[in-house]
C-alpha cells in the first residue's frame, strides 16, 4: 500500500521536481482515500490534520451561513491540493470540504510532513513555496470573482 | 458583404429572423436570413469571428458577433447572432422574433484564423457570452475532425451562475465526443440550476492547468471579458503557449463597423478593421500603454 502511494503522489503536481527520498518522507503514513459523493471530507472548525493531493473527483468548499444555510463558494479539483490549514496556526479546518463527486485522493499526515520539514530546511521551504503558490492562485482568483466581470457593469449597447 | 445598395457598407441590408431561442434569462440567439421573395440578403457568408452590425426599426446599431453560419434551401447564408441584453439598442433585439426584419451590415472585421489551427490542439477559453463568437471555431474544428490522441479539441467555459451558461446542450454533445474536453466553471453557485451543477466553482483560468493539450503544439482561441481574457493569455503563458499562438477577440467601442468614426482606436489600430479577432502578442503590444 505505501509503495502505491508514494507512486501516486510522485506523479501529482504538488511532488513535481521532488526527490524520492522527500516523497517517502511526505508519505509516511498517509493513506488513499475513495470516497462517493455526499462525503463530508472535514468540516470548519475541526483540527486540520490532512493535506489532500486530489486525482480525480471534484471537492466543494463550503461555509454554512444561518440564513442560507450552505453556500459552496469554491472547489478543488484534479492535481490539485485541499487543505492548507495544517499547515499555519491555529491548525484549523476554514470550510468544510464535501464531495462534489465521487473522489480519490492521497491525504498526507500532516504532522509527518511537518516533522519532514522541520529536519530538512531544504525540504520545509520547497513545501511552503507550493501552499504559498495555491493560496496566491486562489486569492487571485477569489479577487476576480468578487470583479463580477460577467455582470451587465460592462459596454452598455 | 450583405447586399442593400451595390458597393455601400454604410446602407443596412435587409434580413428577416427566421427563428428565436432562449438561451439564458437575458440572451437569445437569432437567426437571420434573407427576406422571402426579396433581393438581397448575405452575400458573402461570414466567417468565424466576424460582426454585422445589427438595428431595428426603433433603435440605434450594435456590432454583434456571429455565432453559427448555415445556408438556406437556395444555398443562401442564414447567420446565427447571440445577443444579451444590456441597453435599449440590445434590449430591442432580445425582444425580436420570428418574422421580424432587422438592419444589417456586413460582415465586419478580421476573423479567428481556423486554418492556422490545423492539425494541432486546439484550446477554446470562453467567458459569458463569449462562447458565442467562438461557437463557430468549435463547429469548424468537429467539422474537421478530432481524435483522442492526434488533435484535441478543449473547451473550457466560464459564466457568473449555471442558470447564465449559453450553449449548455451544446456542451454537453460536445463533451461526448471522442477528443473533446469540455470544462465549466462559475462564479456562484446560486440560482436556477445550482442545485444540480456538476462542474467547478471558481474562475475559468483555474480551468487552464488540468485541460489535456499539447501546449507546445497547440492554437488557443479566447474571449470573455478583457480581464478575463488578459489572465487567461497569462495562464495559457505558464502552461507553455506561446502569445502568438493565441488568439483573442476585442470588441471595444465598436461604433461604424467600417473604420470611419474612430471609436474603436487602440493604438495604431481600429478594433473594426484591424479585429476584433487578434493575436495575444499583437494585442499586448497595442495595450502596453494604458491610463490610470
Amino acid at each position: 500500500m505505501s509503495g502505491g502511494v508514494e507512486a501516486l503522489v510522485a506523479e501529482h503536481p504538488f511532488a513535481a521536481g521532488l526527490s524520492a527520498d522527500d516523497v517517502t518522507a511526505i508519505c509516511r503514513n498517509a493513506a488513499l482515500i475513495e470516497v462517493p459523493a455526499g462525503t463530508l471530507l472535514f468540516t470548519e472548525g475541526e483540527r486540520s490534520d490532512k493535506c489532500y493531493l486530489v486525482f480525480t473527483g471534484i471537492v466543494g468548499l463550503e461555509l454554512y451561513l444561518h440564513e442560507r444555510g450552505t453556500a459552496t463558494v469554491a472547489t478543488v479539483g484534479p492535481g490539485e491540493i485541499l487543505g492548507w490549514s495544517w499547515l499555519m496556526p491555529p491548525h484549523r479546518w476554514r470550510f468544510d470540504a464535501v464531495a462534489r463527486t465521487d473522489v480519490a485522493a492521497v491525504a498526507l499526515d500532516a504532522a509527518t510532513v511537518l516533522a519532514a520539514c522541520e529536519g530538512d530546511p531544504r525540504l520545509d521551504r520547497v513545501i511552503n513555496r507550493r501552499i504559498a503558490l495555491t493560496l496566491a492562485s486562489r486569492l487571485e482568483a477569489a479577487r476576480h470573482q468578487l470583479l463580477d466581470v460577467y455582470s451587465d457593469g460592462g459596454e452598455v449597447r | 458583404m450583405i447586399e442593400a445598395s451595390a458597393g455601400s457598407s454604410m446602407i443596412p441590408g435587409v434580413g428577416m429572423v427566421l427563428d428565436r431561442r432562449v438561451e439564458t434569462p437575458d440572451t437569445v440567439t437569432l437567426t437571420v436570413g434573407p427576406v422571402e421573395g426579396r433581393a438581397g440578403g448575405w452575400v458573402d457568408a461570414p466567417a468565424p469571428g466576424q460582426f454585422a452590425m445589427l438595428s431595428t426599426s426603433t433603435s440605434g446599431e450594435v456590432p454583434i458577433s456571429v455565432s453559427r453560419v448555415g445556408s438556406d434551401v437556395s444555398g443562401r447564408p442564414v447567420v446565427e447572432h447571440t445577443i444579451r441584453a444590456v441597453g435599449s439598442v440590445t434590449e430591442g433585439l432580445h425582444r425580436c422574433g420570428p418574422g421580424d426584419l432587422l438592419g444589417v451590415r456586413g460582415p465586419f472585421g478580421v476573423g479567428w484564423d481556423v486554418g492556422s489551427a490545423a492539425g494541432r490542439d486546439v484550446v477554446v477559453v470562453a467567458g459569458g457570452i463569449g462562447l458565442a463568437p467562438l461557437r463557430p471555431v468549435v463547429d469548424a474544428v468537429l467539422g474537421e475532425g478530432v481524435h483522442p490522441d492526434r488533435r484535441r479539441l478543449v473547451v473550457l467555459v466560464g459564466a457568473r451562475t449555471p442558470a447564465d451558461l449559453c450553449f449548455a446542450e451544446e456542451l454537453g454533445e460536445w463533451a461526448a465526443r471522442p477528443g473533446v474536453q469540455v470544462e465549466c466553471a462559475v462564479d456562484r453557485l446560486t440560482g436556477p440550476g445550482a442545485d444540480a451543477w456538476p462542474g467547478r466553482i471558481g474562475v475559468v483560468t483555474s480551468l487552464v492547468a488540468g485541460a489535456r493539450f499539447d501546449a507546445g503544439h497547440c492554437s488557443a482561441f479566447v474571449c470573455g471579458p478583457e480581464v478575463m481574457m488578459r489572465f487567461t493569455v497569462r495562464e495559457l503563458s505558464c502552461r507553455g503557449v506561446e502569445p502568438a499562438a493565441v488568439s483573442v477577440s476585442v470588441e471595444r467601442s465598436m461604433t461604424c463597423g467600417i473604420g470611419l468614426c474612430g471609436h474603436c482606436q487602440l493604438g495604431p489600430a481600429l478594433i473594426c478593421r484591424d479585429g476584433p479577432v487578434m493575436t495575444a502578442d499583437h494585442l499586448l503590444e497595442l495595450t502596453a500603454v494604458r491610463a490610470r
